[in-house]
């Protein structure tokens, strides 16, 4: 499996990876520097961008191999498909880690402060990240173009919260047990807009039912994109 | 011989539509074995479905004694494929593209890549991009991942397909080197096919119409006798020609033999020219002239 990963990863092509990091990093330098904010709290604005940089690096994972011909060789060596799958699946959740261990390490050089709390919860608040890793590698596996998985992806990405807001103004509450309103979780920063959008509209959003949806449907997609890709006849 | 491949009752259909209907066949070690038909017949659905590249709804293949729908990845640690052109990772290097192959295999040293990149005629460019390689270096490459497990089974998709006449050259030494190696290969130069096999299965509408051994190894022709008195002729000849021409496949001695006869009996043999062109013919009579590209 780790050779399978170490695949991804050069196949993907480390340096743009690497470069979106130093995005990150500078970003984290003029935040300090341009700001009087709290350091910590500002670094939560970049998931966002974490959850940008899997659609544009990850959208494609599957598609542009199937699009480029590669899996025409891949897959006739002998693994089977599950595994290719679940090597691309840790690759986007390594480079999730990864970028979000570097902002961690930055904002605590930068700000000199620290706790255990902010870690957890950074982490916590990037779950929308991961899930637009899972959900970019589904799609992959049901489109062929590659700039079309990068497109709703990233689409989802930016208008989950105002889609499920309008399904909220006209009283479709359901929306609130799917994904749409937790791809961002910086919304449950501000308890006082929260709690008033919640009582306006009769919804009972809060960031543990978020998790919990999440992770659910990030495992329902999993199982149904491994699914899709196991039995896909490979044409090219 | 041993038997290396079973392939019984193979059906597969894409949207309703059935695309093979009972594939049935075998190969032994050393074979070669050609894939011939028109665009459309088939051919590379059955070889995608060899490969596990498509899936399939009846019917069973067999890697020696294993079954690939049972044993997928024993099945596949002793095949190398190469099917249509080969789209490697253009932005890596024929090392780093090798690599890549080579972690899906287990225990593959590197003095076998080195001895495999020395036979692909690689070796200098190894280090460069694969976006750099020509058609040519492309292919190669293509045909060094495919051996790269030292396969006992090799299967290939129009290997020589855009290639000019040096890189088929290069190609086709390459795949009569592979001794104890069965070959399945597909191809539209019937002649390059004709020198290069054992077998060929004829494939039109996704059924197998026929399959022919070819005797590669005894000395024998296909040669047309071009005379005066065709039916004269054909009386003698008639239990040596192979149609209704005065067409034979026999040793050298027994045309010369045949000649000798002719003049004897008062024939004026004009011409004996060799029917190069049996396989493309029996082809066409085959399968007829439809194309039947999508």
């Amino acid at each position: 499996m780790i050779k399978l990963i170490n695949n991804e990863f050069n196949k993907i092509k480390k340096s743009k990876l690497f470069f979106s990091q130093i995005i990150f990093i500078i970003a984290l330098f003029i935040m300090k520097k341009v700001s009087d904010n709290d350091l910590l709290y500002l670094s939560y604005n970049l998931i966002p961008f974490i959850g940008v940089s899997v659609s544009i690096f990850f959208g494609g994972i599957i598609s542009s191999e199937i699009e480029n011909g590669t899996f025409r060789q891949y897959l006739t060596k002998p693994v089977k498909r599950y595994k290719i799958y679940l090597s691309k699946l840790f690759s986007i959740f390594i480079y999730i880690t990864l970028t979000i261990i570097l902002i961690i390490l930055v904002t605590f050089l930068l700000s000199k402060t620290i706790s255990l709390k902010y870690i957890i919860k950074y982490f916590a608040y990037s779950i929308p990240a991961y899930f637009i890793g899972v959900f970019s590698l589904y799609l992959s596996t049901k489109f062929k173009s590659v700039s079309l998985c990068v497109g709703i992806s990233i689409f989802t990405l930016t208008f989950s919260l105002i889609i499920s807001q309008i399904f909220f103004g006209i009283n479709i509450n359901i929306v609130e047990y799917t994904f749409l309103p937790y791809l961002d979780f910086s919304l449950f920063n501000d308890k006082v807009v929260l709690n008033n959008m919640n009582s306006e509209l009769g919804i009972n959003l809060n960031i543990y039912k978020g998790i919990t949806i999440d992770i659910i449907t990030m495992f329902i997609l999993y199982f149904l994109g491994n699914r899709k890709f196991i039995k896909k006849d490979i044409k090219a | 011989m041993k038997k290396s491949i079973k392939i019984r009752n193979v059906s597969k259909s894409i949207n309703g539509k059935k695309i093979l209907r009972n594939i049935s066949f075998d190969a032994y070690e050393g074979e070669i074995i050609g894939l011939v038909g028109p665009n459309g017949a088939g051919k590379s659905t059955l070889m995608k479905i060899m490969t596990g590249l498509y899936s399939y709804d009846e019917g069973d293949i067999f890697y020696y004694e294993y079954n690939l729908k049972d044993d997928f990845e024993k099945c596949l640690s002793m095949v190398g494929t190469l099917i249509e052109s080969p789209d490697l990772y253009k932005n890596l290097s024929g090392k780093n593209n090798l690599k890549i192959f080579k972690s899906m295999f287990k225990d593959i040293d590197e003095e076998q890549i080195k001895e495999i990149v020395r036979i692909v005629e690689l070796e200098k460019y190894l280090g460069k991009k694969v976006k750099t390689y020509s058609l040519g270096m492309k292919e190669r490459l293509g045909i060094a991942t495919a051996l790269i497990n030292k396969p006992k089974i090799l299967i290939l998709d129009e290997p020589t397909n855009g290639l000019d006449p040096i890189g088929i050259k290069k190609i086709i030494s390459i795949l009569k080197n592979m001794k104890d190696t069965t070959i399945i290969i597909s191809s539209h130069m019937l002649s390059e096919i004709e020198s290069l096999c054992n077998k060929i299965v004829f494939i039109n509408d996704g059924e197998i119409i026929n399959i022919k051994h070819l005797d590669n190894d005894v000395q024998k022709k296909n040669v047309m006798f071009e005379v005066d008195d065709f039916s004269k002729a054909k009386l003698l000849l008639n239990n040596y020609c192979i149609n209704e021409e005065l067409e034979v496949y026999e040793s050298d001695d027994t045309i010369s033999k045949l000649n000798k006869e002719l003049i004897l009996n008062n024939i004026n043999v004009y011409r004996i020219y060799e029917n190069k062109n049996n396989l493309e013919r029996e082809f066409f009579d085959l399968v007829g002239n439809d194309d039947k590209t999508n």
